[in-house]
This record gives C-alpha cells, sequence and structure tokens, in this order.
C-alpha cells in the first residue's frame, strides 16, 4: 500500500486533451475523446422539436447529423450568423451530434492542476454544464462537461 | 472428450448448423402430438439425423448418443409402429430441451455434455416398447436385392444409362474411423457426380454399422478411372470397383415419370442439386454434409452492409439522373447527350435489379418468428390451464429480416395477450357460449397491397367496447359524455392506448397494461400500422400491415418552404391542387369535401412550425391525402417534387421526440428530407372524426 502511495507522488498526473473554441468572445474547450472531427457550417433541415438549440439534421457523408447549437445551449446572446461556424462532429453511445461554434482555435492539453473550479456562472446552463475553468496565457477558457452535453436532450 | 485443435474451426460450422436443426426441432415438436403429419415426423426426423451426424462428426459422443435414441423413438413414429401419447410427447419434448441446453454447453466449453441416463433409458423404452411394425428395419439392407425398385424405375427415366456407376468401396479392417474414410469417399465421389443411392443406407454409415465395405450408385460426369483414382487415394482404402450399371434396368416396365430428376427416397443419400429449398423446410431427403451445394452461408452483417452500400447506390442512381436531366437542359441535342441519358438510365435499371436482389437475398420466411409459438402457446396454455390450438397460415412468406427483427416481440406479446385475454377463462364457458371446449389462435401471414398483413385472430370473447369506455372513464382519460361518443371501434382501440389493461387481474403472462400501448409503437416505428375488428362473443382480430422492408421506401417528395419532406407511397391516397379543392370549416377545422366524404386538412407547415417566409402564391399549393380507405387527411405542401425511392436513415436519439417525423432520408442533392410519419398525425386528426 506505502508503495502505491510513494509511487502516485512521483508519477506525473494524466493529460488530457481539449479541443478549445470561441462561442461570441467567450472562449470554451471540451475533451477531444468523443470528438471524430471538425466540419463547416453545411445545410441544415430544421426539425420540428421544441428543443431550441437543435438547428436539425445536415447530412455528413450519407448520414445525418444532428446539430446543436452551443451558444443557444449555454445560454450566450450572439449576432454571429451560423453560416460562418464550425461543426464539431462529436460521436457517443447515445449517436452523433455536431456542436455548432464560431470557431475553433486548438486542441490543448491539460493536466488536472491547471483545472480552476468554475466561479459562480451567470445563467444556469452554463452552471449545469461548466466543470471547471483553465487560465491559458491570461485567456480564461471553460471546460464543457462533455457528458451532460451529450445526454439525451431534455 | 475436447475438441481437438483442429477441429476448432469446424465448431463453429457444426453450432450454426446445430442450431438451425435445434430451430426445426423446437418449432416442430410442439406441433407432433397433436398433428402428427408425415411432413412433420419427416421434418423431426431428418433435423436429429443431421445433429446426431454432425456431434459425432465432431466427437460429442454423449449429445450424438442421446439425439440417436431421440432418432430411434421418431423411426418407429414415422413408420407407424408408435403413436405419439402425450407422455412420449413430453418425453420427447424434454430430450429437445436437453439438446438445447447441451448445445450451449458445446458453445461455451467446446467439451461433450454430460449423459443423461435417465432420458435415455426413457427414450430407449418407448423405442423398445413400440409395436414390431411392418418396417422396424430399414428397407435397405445388405442381405436385400441391390437396388430398391423406385431407384431402378426411376433411372427408367433418364434417356441412357451412360455415366451410372456402380462403385464398391470396401475399407482395410484394421480401419480406425470407418464412417470418416467412408465420408471421405463420399465427398470424393460428390466431386465427379451425384450418388443416388447408397448401400448401407446413409445413418448406418454414419453409425458405423457396417462391415468394412458400401456400394454406391452413383451418376458421373468424369472419367470412372479418375474416381479410382480419387478414391485410392484415401488412407485404409483397401479395394475400389467403379463398374458401369446395366443389369436389370431393361427388365423393368417402362414408367410414366417424365421428370429428368432423379427421385430418390427418404433413406438415401440425396445428392440431387436443390435451390434454397432449405429454407422452406420441404425437405425430402436427409440433410447431406458438406455437398457440393448450390446454396452458401452468408454472415448477416454482409447482407446489411451489401444493403446499406446499394442504398448508397440508390441515392447517387438518383442524382445522377439529376444531373442528366440538367446537362441534357444545357446544351444542345448532340450524340454525347443522349449517351449519357443512354447510360445513366441502364444505371438505373441496373441498380433498381440489384437492389431487387439483395432484398431478396435478405428474405427470410416469416416462419422464423413464427415457429416459436406453437411451443409458446402450449407452455402458455399448460400455465393458464386453457385448452388452445395455435393454427399457422402462411408461414412460407418471404419478409426482409429487418421485418422478422421488428416484428419478433409485439408478436410474442400479441399471441400472449390473445391466449391469455382474448379466449375465455375456462372451458365451461366456451361449452356454455356454443363454442367449441379448445380456443383457437390463428396466426397468418400474407402479401397483400405491397406490404405484409399479418393477422392474430382469437375466437374468444372478443373486445367489448362498453367496458372499454367505463374504464377510460374510470381512469380518468376522458369525460364519459366524450366516451359515450366513441364509436365502437374507436372504443375498441383504446386498448393500445398506455396505461390500459381489461384484463380484471394482472397475471403474470401478459402483465399490466404495459403490452399493446408499446406493441402498437414498435410496429409504427417500423412504417407498420396496426388494426383490429371484435366481435363480442365471435372474437378478435389484429391485423398488423408491415413494410416490405424497413430500409427502402418508395415516398413522394414535397416541399414546405425550404424544407423536404418525404411521404411514404403506400398511404398516399391521392394529390390535389388547392385551388380545385374549396376549404370549409368545420368548427374550427379546415376540411375539404372528396367525393362526398369530408376530410380534414392539416397544413405541414403549421403541424412543423416550418420556418422561412413565403408568400401567398408559392405558398399551400397542394393537398396531398394520406391514409386508408376508412381515416384520411389531407396534408397541404408548398410543392410536389416527384417520386423517388429513399433510403431510410435512423435519426439520432439526441434530437429527442419528433412528433410526426419517422426518419430522415438524404436526397440525390445531398439535403437531408424529413419522412412524414403518416400514423401519428392520423392519430391527430382522429379525434376530428369523432367530433371531439
Amino acid at each position: 500500500m506505502s508503495e502505491v502511495a510513494v509511487l502516485q507522488d512521483e508519477v506525473m498526473l494524466p493529460e488530457q486533451k481539449l479541443v478549445r473554441f470561441q462561442l461570441g468572445e467567450e472562449h470554451f474547450a471540451f475533451s477531444v475523446d468523443s470528438v471524430t472531427g471538425i466540419i463547416r457550417w453545411r445545410e441544415v433541415t430544421p426539425l420540428p422539436t421544441q428543443t431550441q438549440h437543435l438547428l436539425g439534421l445536415a447530412n455528413l457523408r450519407g448520414r445525418t447529423l444532428p446539430i446543436s447549437d452551443l451558444r443557444i445551449r449555454l445560454g450566450i446572446v450572439s449576432t454571429k450568423p451560423a453560416e460562418h461556424g464550425f461543426i464539431i462532429v462529436t460521436e457517443n453511445e447515445h449517436g452523433s451530434v455536431g456542436f455548432l461554434v464560431d470557431d475553433v482555435a486548438e486542441v490543448i492539453t491539460i493536466t488536472e492542476n491547471d483545472v480552476q473550479p468554475s466561479v459562480s456562472e451567470t445563467n444556469s446552463a452554463m452552471r449545469s454544464m461548466v466543470s471547471g475553468l483553465i487560465n491559458l496565457d491570461n485567456t480564461l477558457i471553460s471546460i464543457v462537461d462533455m457528458n451532460s452535453l451529450v445526454g439525451v436532450s431534455e | 472428450m475436447s475438441v481437438s485443435l483442429d477441429m476448432n474451426e469446424y465448431l463453429d460450422l457444426f453450432l450454426q448448423e446445430t442450431e438451425e436443426q435445434l430451430s426445426i426441432l423446437e418449432a416442430e415438436i410442439g406441433r407432433l402430438a397433436a398433428d402428427p403429419t408425415d411432413e412433420r415426423i419427416g421434418a423431426i426426423f431428418r433435423a436429429a439425423h443431421t445433429i446426431k451426424g454432425s456431434s459425432r462428426a465432431m466427437g460429442f459422443a454423449n449429445y450424438a448418443d442421446l439425439t440417436h435414441e431421440f432418432e430411434n423413438v421418431l423411426f418407429k413414429v414415422r413408420d407407424r409402429s408408435l403413436t405419439v401419447t402425450p407422455e412420449i410427447s413430453d418425453c420427447l419434448i424434454q430430450t429437445v430441451d436437453t439438446m438445447l441446453s447441451g448445445k450451449e454447453i458445446l458453445a461455451t466449453t467446446g467439451n461433450d455434455i454430460e449423459t443423461y441416463p435417465q432420458l435415455v433409458e426413457q427414450l430407449n423404452a418407448f423405442a423398445e416398447g413400440a409395436e414390431a411394425g411392418p418396417e422396424v428395419k430399414p428397407s435397405v439392407s445388405k442381405e436385400s436385392p441391390s437396388w430398391p425398385l423406385e431407384v431402378l424405375e426411376s433411372l427408367q427415366a433418364l434417356p441412357t444409362m451412360e455415366g451410372i456407376y456402380e462403385v464398391r468401396v470396401e475399407l482395410d479392417p484394421t480401419c480406425g474411423m470407418k464412417y470418416v474414410r467412408m465420408f471421405m469417399a463420399i465427398t470424393a465421389m460428390n466431386s465427379f457426380g451425384e450418388i443416388l443411392w447408397a448401400n448401407p443406407i446413409q445413418e448406418k454409415i454414419e453409425a458405423e454399422e457396417f462391415d468394412f465395405e458400401a456400394r454406391f450408385l452413383v451418376s458421373l460426369h468424369a472419367n470412372p478411372t479418375d474416381v479410382t483414382k480419387s478414391l485410392s487415394s484415401i488412407g485404409e482404402v483397401k479395394a475400389i470397383d467403379v463398374v458401369p450399371y446395366t443389369a436389370a434396368v431393361a427388365t423393368l416396365k417402362p414408367t410414366q415419370a417424365a421428370s429428368a430428376e432423379v427421385e430418390v427416397g427418404s433413406d438415401s443419400i440425396q445428392m440431387t442439386e436443390r435451390g434454397d429449398d432449405r429454407r422452406q423446410g420441404d425437405r425430402r431427403g436427409p440433410e447431406p454434409k458438406r455437398e457440393a451445394s448450390q446454396t452458401i452461408r452468408v454472415d448477416v452483417s454482409l447482407l446489411d452492409n451489401l444493403m446499406n452500400l446499394v442504398g448508397e447506390l440508390v441515392i447517387d442512381r438518383t442524382r445522377l439522373s439529376q444531373i442528366g436531366a440538367n446537362i441534357a437542359a444545357k446544351a444542345a441535342s448532340g450524340e454525347e447527350v443522349e449517351s449519357l441519358a443512354e447510360t445513366v438510365g441502364h444505371i438505373g435499371r441496373v441498380t433498381s435489379e440489384l437492389q431487387e436482389q439483395i432484398m431478396r437475398a435478405r428474405m427470410l420466411p416469416i416462419d422464423t418468428v413464427f415457429q416459436r409459438f406453437p411451443r409458446m402457446v402450449r407452455d402458455l396454455s399448460r400455465k393458464l390451464g386453457k385448452k388452445v390450438e395455435m393454427v399457422i397460415e402462411g408461414g412460407e412468406t418471404e419478409v426482409d429480416r429487418s421485418v422478422i427483427e421488428g416484428i419478433s416481440d409485439p408478436l410474442i406479446h400479441m399471441i400472449r395477450n390473445s391466449v391469455d385475454h382474448g379466449l375465455e377463462p375456462t372451458s365451461e364457458e366456451r361449452v356454455a357460449a356454443g363454442k367449441p371446449e379448445v380456443g383457437t389462435v390463428r396466426l397468418t401471414a400474407k402479401h397483400k397491397d405491397n406490404a405484409i398483413w399479418v393477422e392474430i385472430i382469437d375466437d374468444g370473447r372478443g373486445i367489448d367496447a362498453a367496458k372499454l369506455r367505463a374504464k377510460a372513464v374510470e381512469k380518468g382519460l376522458m369525460t364519459a359524455d366524450a366516451a359515450s361518443r366513441l364509436s365502437d371501434r374507436d372504443a375498441q382501440m383504446l386498448i393500445f392506448h398506455s396505461g390500459f389493461s381489461t384484463a380484471k387481474e394482472v397475471t403474470d403472462v401478459s402483465g399490466r397494461g404495459v403490452g399493446m400501448d408499446i406493441v402498437r409503437s414498435n410496429i409504427m416505428a417500423m412504417g407498420g400500422l396496426i388494426d383490429l375488428e371484435s366481435t363480442v362473443g365471435a372474437g378478435t382480430r389484429f391485423i398488423l400491415k408491415l413494410p416490405l422492408t424497413v430500409a427502402i421506401m418508395g415516398g413522394l417528395l414535397s416541399r414546405v418552404s425550404d424544407v423536404d419532406y418525404v411521404m411514404p407511397i403506400g398511404s398516399i391516397i391521392e394529390t390535389l391542387s388547392i385551388d380545385a379543392q374549396p376549404i370549409m370549416q368545420v368548427g374550427r377545422q379546415p376540411v375539404i369535401i372528396l367525393r362526398g366524404q369530408t376530410v380534414p386538412i392539416l397544413k405541414l407547415r403549421n403541424l412543423f412550425k416550418v420556418p422561412g417566409s413565403f408568400t401567398e402564391e408559392s405558398a399551400d399549393n397542394y393537398v396531398v391525402v394520406v391514409g386508408s380507405a376508412e381515416q384520411k387527411v389531407g396534408l397541404v405542401v408548398d410543392r410536389l417534387l416527384g417520386e423517388q425511392e429513399v433510403v431510410i436513415k435512423s435519426i439520432s436519439k439526441y434530437c429527442g421526440e419528433l412528433p410526426g417525423i419517422s426518419g430522415a432520408t438524404i436526397l440525390g442533392n445531398g439535403r437531408v428530407a424529413l419522412i412524414v410519419d403518416i400514423n401519428s398525425i392520423l392519430e391527430v386528426t382522429r379525434g376530428f372524426e369523432n367530433g371531439c
């Protein structure tokens, strides 16, 4: 037991890769694990649904891909039209989902030590989905929890 | 005995084959006592026989022995020296159960099963106890005339005796595995022609009940010396004779047999080429093993992949013809434009043909699902103490695999429901109502109107509309006033309402009222319809109308604003220009009058809250009338874009409930179109017809 404990102290903390993107003026990132690709905005067929952030279905190589507008999802007010954005394609056990973002910056590597607890967010969507903050070169990046994002929409 | 390393690769094959044969046993054995037709006995016998042979070849001696005892009883049943009593039937069913669980042991451990001395003894007693029938021994033995009369007669039908040879194979008396050697000889002969008859018969060869020698009547298409050469290369073969067959034939009277196919009896090794009758269950001879067959096994996922690829091809075909049309419109007529149109047309036809052929390859007889029900009903009837007869019709109807998968659970539920709730609880009640003591549940399948109709019919109590009305009010689903306005049929349809169970007590057979609503939503999710007809005192008929496949669908493409919608061709009654149809109001519901019938209309724009601006002129120009003869609804769209085949794509669960939409598809131009769920839209307007 004690041996293990000693070893753990010496071992580097596990690294985590996040994809960083922008929504309006704010910076966000989420785990790259379930990301399968990033595509440019493409035509979306609207669905009869009450779920506001669900823009509709896009054609991704012969499959239908639901597109969720992350700005609406996270309650961020922005006037930038969707046509200029990017879609981050993710896949999990519920299927694929594409998240519409304004700009995709890069993939960043962090360790747990870099993560600070999130400050109290202004809106409830952010409070429930932002799991932490990182400060990267004086830019504050909110980490969005993938699980709460891709859960079947309410 | 464990499977040696080199046998491992055969284990999968063995398990697959055994599983198939076991499912035949499972299906047929329950019906044996009630309906011991020759066909059924034969099917059971052959399945057991095949299992026995292959498990012996795999070295599963105990498994083979158990099957052997089972087969012995069936043998007596087949020659009518043994009648299937309920005791015998129970014992046979128990054996099949043991074989089923035994197969799992073989599959998981790769080792033989334990012996079942009690069961074996019991089976043995039944077989021994049989009266000496006319033919207790197989008709062909070493002492009997070389070849049976029917073989000689059928040879007569051949234009010439050329190519018919008698082959004698004699094994070394020190030979260890007689069956294996002889089997190799049989395989070798099969590669040069067809074995018409074997003496001793195949069963005996498999059971190693022969004296190192066997004779075969073979129709060869190769040089007999090649056969000799091939046979002598088999180890431990002592002697081989290949001689032209001439004897006795001339003395026979010519027969009327016009068929060129050599008809052989069921005890022979039948090696005639067969098409896909493996699936049809009408085999005549025992299953020949590892024959040079005209059928092959294909992994299901391969067929699914092919189907998906063809789906893509169907999309591209549509796209190609659009591009072709565009080019033709732009370019002046010329040789190249013409040949493009011609090629596009040809690709279209080939794709359609390819699609159809692959669809056919995916077809299975619906019996694949049906065959388990007699057994289920039998178990159920015992549990409930009801007398029930299950009748199955149209089991040979072929349906797509996707449909087979989709209807299995709903059917289980519906049949349980019919036995449990549909039929009267006691025989006395039936007799008092002037019905036969034994209740009947009939399960039928047929092709009709480009769909598959599956019906479940019972001759039970029927569904009492009055009771359902009362129940609906009691449960607070509707007011007494609304309930009283429901037609009888609509009241009966309430059984599909969630949380509705009219059985007085909850039983562990059909459970609580969580069945029929799920059944209905499953059927509708497949693009099917469910309907019922019921008369109190006379019984209930459930009708399932299922699509031929759930993968590709013919649809009418229409557009509202900038969104494309596909409506299943099967549910479209007609399309109308709205100008010719004055819209009237009944209450707040807009309707059109169609040949005297009031049809409610719905604007898809409003129903689906389609975004986008529109002008009066461009919008809402057409009405697509959908539904059935009894219930119609007119869906208003902007434009009709034509009929086309679409590949149905599921929509991610992420999107949640999408009322009125059953799926999506990708069009030739790459756009995503939504498939309209006609059933759920009819649901919305159903209230209108009831005036509530």
